[in-house]
């Protein structure tokens, strides 16, 4: 107890030196714990972008591409699945609900998701979550819902107009400034991809695109004449919708015209009217869940068409997996930033050796043994750490109260405030034991001068 | 003849990384209550003669014994325990933790030293009251009690030095040179205030000066040249 008090009346002696040891260690204990906070976060994020959906399935592709495009609105979707794909799969006796998608537009920046309003019941994240309405309600024709962010972003309420252009960047090739939605709804803030999302109906999609329903008066002939199990015929749907990706409207036209003519009596089925040749991606809900590894087989090998079929859960962390390489170099760095503010505080301690052996003669004198010599130094570096720790964790209480929303804004993560963990606790011992590890070593050079010294005062 | 509080006999020191020792003693003897003038040249040897009294090092080969207890017998831990409990040192200058105040500088010795403690109150005194005593007499004003010792003068630290090394009342003081960086009045003022506490409780004192006019202060003077024995340091 009186060696505490000593050492640190020694150490405030030593205040800008102190401060400056404290502030190294605490900003590399804030990185080392953020950075592990963030990865976390994010991960849990990840997690929770999407769940209570069974299966994810679109045209053929890898399956980190397919959970990216279909729920991270990250990307383009290589092919399309045509909608008498998803018509089977929508029939399919172990399917409980299915949801179609079709992405590739995009609102100052924002993805455009076309779907259809049952997205909104079925459609769940976290822990079986299901969306909700800040303010009005799921879409109509002509009419689109919002996402939290970008109805603040936009500064849009229910009533506004919207524009919607053709393309993904925040640059639009394309507007159809004769084409307004109406915002019928804005969605409540979930922490996911959808707080970024346009959502609109398929039809108005298509009708933007000049597929079939360009002209509104002749939509419902259209719309019935598009329908077909014909092989050839979903062929080349799967290849229209190809070139809808790459090409101009113009060819497009044509193509929808053709469509009409050829098959115009053959669409019979009494099943609903396709409101687009064809979508990205749909979500399955099955009847029994531990059914799901035989219906994405069966997915998989579907004949018709090309699919890949993904489960979730298990892509979003293979996709964690691909990212941890990330997460492992950042956690380097802060280990090394670690290591500097450590050896930052041994040449401190060092550099203050010299002017201490005055001290540590006077100490001697008095009765001081080397062990004690030794040990105030250790207890110095020590002390310093434990504060250096505190102040480090205070500081990434501020910073995460004060970035938090920014970070929800720019990344979509959910940054939350929450307790320390048992793993923070470990970083922070180890952190701690370090610092005992590496003040040894001016320790024990005190411990040799005050040995070789002797009472000699040398300066 | 009186008790003796230093003997030491062949006492023979050598610095590491030096090929010549440089303390060879054939015999040391002090009395107790005694008061010794050790003199010689710089770089003869006198700190380290000291230092091996205080038991911060110790000799190759011979036996050195204070207040009975041979040195060489005991533990490292224990002759700092030794120290601390029975010898009070005086440096040349900076005697003092100058981040403390005067009175914790004071009090330090205690702090480190139980028995100190324990004759303190055997004689029914608290070691701040003790402490006060010594400031007093030793001429430091109340009100310097309370600031850090690097505010005071040198020669007002060095007097707090004395109150230190007295406190508790050790049986054995070491000064090395405490009066180098004094002028004549303070040292003569310091060198009285020293004597009339050691001769007060009876306290063994050997004091180191290269200062020959010093000598009618003790009782005895101790040229390190005519006990020193090591060849070529005359
Ligand atoms: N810590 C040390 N390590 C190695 N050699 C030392 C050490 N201290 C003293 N010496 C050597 O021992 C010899 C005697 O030194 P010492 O300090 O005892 O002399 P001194 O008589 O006290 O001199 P001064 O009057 O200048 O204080 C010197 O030659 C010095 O080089
Ligand atoms: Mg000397």
């Amino acid at each position: 107890m009186k060696l505490f008090r000593l050492s640190l009346a020694s150490l405030l002696s030593r205040k800008s030196n102190a401060l400056l040891t404290i502030f190294a260690i605490a900003i590399s204990v804030m990185l080392l714990l953020g950075v592990e906070r963030v990865s976390q976060q994010t991960r849990a994020g990840f997690a929770n972008t999407i769940s209570g959906t069974d299966l994810i399935v679109g045209a053929r592709s890898g399956s980190v591409n397919l959970l990216l495009y279909s729920v991270f609105h990250i990307g383009n979707p290589t092919a399309n699945v045509s909608w008498q794909t998803y018509e089977h799969f929508a029939n399919h006796p172990q399917v409980e609900w299915s949801v179609p998608i079709a992405l590739g537009d995009s609102v100052r920046g924002f993805p455009v998701v076309a779907t259809e309003p049952h997205y909104f019941d079925y459609f769940r994240y976290a822990r079986q979550q299901s969306l909700a309405f800040a303010e009005g309600q799921a879409f109509g024709r002509e009419e689109a819902v919002l996402g939290a962010q970008v109805a603040r972003q936009l500064g849009l309420t229910v009533g506004s107009e919207l524009v919607v252009a053709h393309g993904t960047g925040s640059v639009s090739f394309h507007e159809h400034d004769d084409h307004p939605l109406i915002i019928s709804g804005v969605l409540e803030r979930t922490g996911t991809p959808v707080d970024q999302a346009i959502f609109i109906g398929l039809r108005d999609l298509d009708i933007m695109h000049g597929g079939h329903g360009h002209d509104h008066e002749n939509d419902h002939d259209h719309e019935h004449h598009e329908h077909s199990h014909d092989h050839d015929h979903d062929h080349e749907h799967h290849e229209h919708s190809h070139d809808h990706d790459h090409d101009h409207d113009h060819e497009h036209h044509e193509h929808s015209h053709d469509h009409e003519h050829n098959h115009v009596h053959e669409a019979e089925s009494a099943s609903v009217q396709p409101p687009i040749p064809g979508i990205s991606a749909f979500l399955v809900g099955l009847q029994s869940r531990p059914r799901a590894v035989f219906m994405q087989r069966e997915i998989n090998t579907y004949r018709d068409e090309p699919l890949t079929a993904i489960m979730p859960g298990s892509t979003l962390q293979e996709l964690w997996r691909t990212l941890s390489g990330f997460e492992t170099a950042l956690s380097i760095v802060s280990g090394f930033v670690l290591l500097t503010g450590l050896i930052g505080m041994l040449a401190t301690l060092l550099a203050s050796l010299r002017e201490r052996r005055r001290e540590m003669a006077v100490l001697r004198a008095i009765g001081a043994g080397p062990k004690t010599i030794f040990s105030l130094l250790v207890s110095e570096a020590v002390f310093l750490t434990a504060i250096g720790i505190a102040v480090g964790v205070g500081l990434l209480y501020g910073l995460i109260l004060a970035l938090a929303p920014w970070i929800q804004t720019s990344f979509g993560i959910v940054v939350e405030l929450g307790t320390i963990s048992p793993e923070e606790w470990q970083r922070m011992g180890i952190v701690l034991a370090a610092s005992f590890v590496i003040s040894c070593i001016p320790a024990w050079r005190a411990y040799r001068n005050s040995l070789a010294d002797g009472l000699s005062m040398r300066f | 003849m009186a008790e003796l509080c230093i003997t030491g006999q062949q006492i023979k020191f050598c610095w590491p990384k030096q090929s010549q020792p440089t303390l060879f003693i054939p015999a040391l003897a002090v009395a107790k209550g005694e008061r010794i003038l050790l003199r010689g040249p710089s770089g003869s040897g006198k700190s380290t003669l000291l230092s091996l009294l205080a038991g911060i090092n110790q000799p190759s080969s011979g036996t050195l014994s204070i207040l009975g207890t041979d040195l060489h017998r005991l533990s490292q831990r224990q002759r700092d325990k030794f120290r601390a409990d029975h010898i009070g040192y005086i440096f040349q200058q900076f005697n003092l933790l100058p981040y403390l105040s005067v009175y914790r500088n004071v009090l330090l010795a205690c702090d480190f030293s139980t028995a100190r403690k324990k004759k303190l109150a055997a004689l029914n005194i608290k070691p701040e009251s003790e402490c006060e005593r010594l400031l007093t007499h030793l001429g430091i004003d109340a009100k310097l009690w309370h600031q850090q010792a690097s505010q005071l003068s040198v020669g007002q630290q060095q007097r707090v030095a004395v109150a230190r090394a007295l406190i508790g009342k050790p049986e054995l003081i070491i000064a090395d040179e405490p009066t180098s960086a004094l002028d004549t009045d303070a040292r003569d003022n310091f060198l009285d205030l020293l004597q009339q506490e050691c001769t007060s409780a009876a306290i063994t004192l050997v004091f180191v000066t290269h200062d020959a006019s010093l000598g009618h202060h003790f009782d005895r003077i101790i040229e390190l040249s005519e006990i020193n024995q090591v060849e070529g340091k005359k």
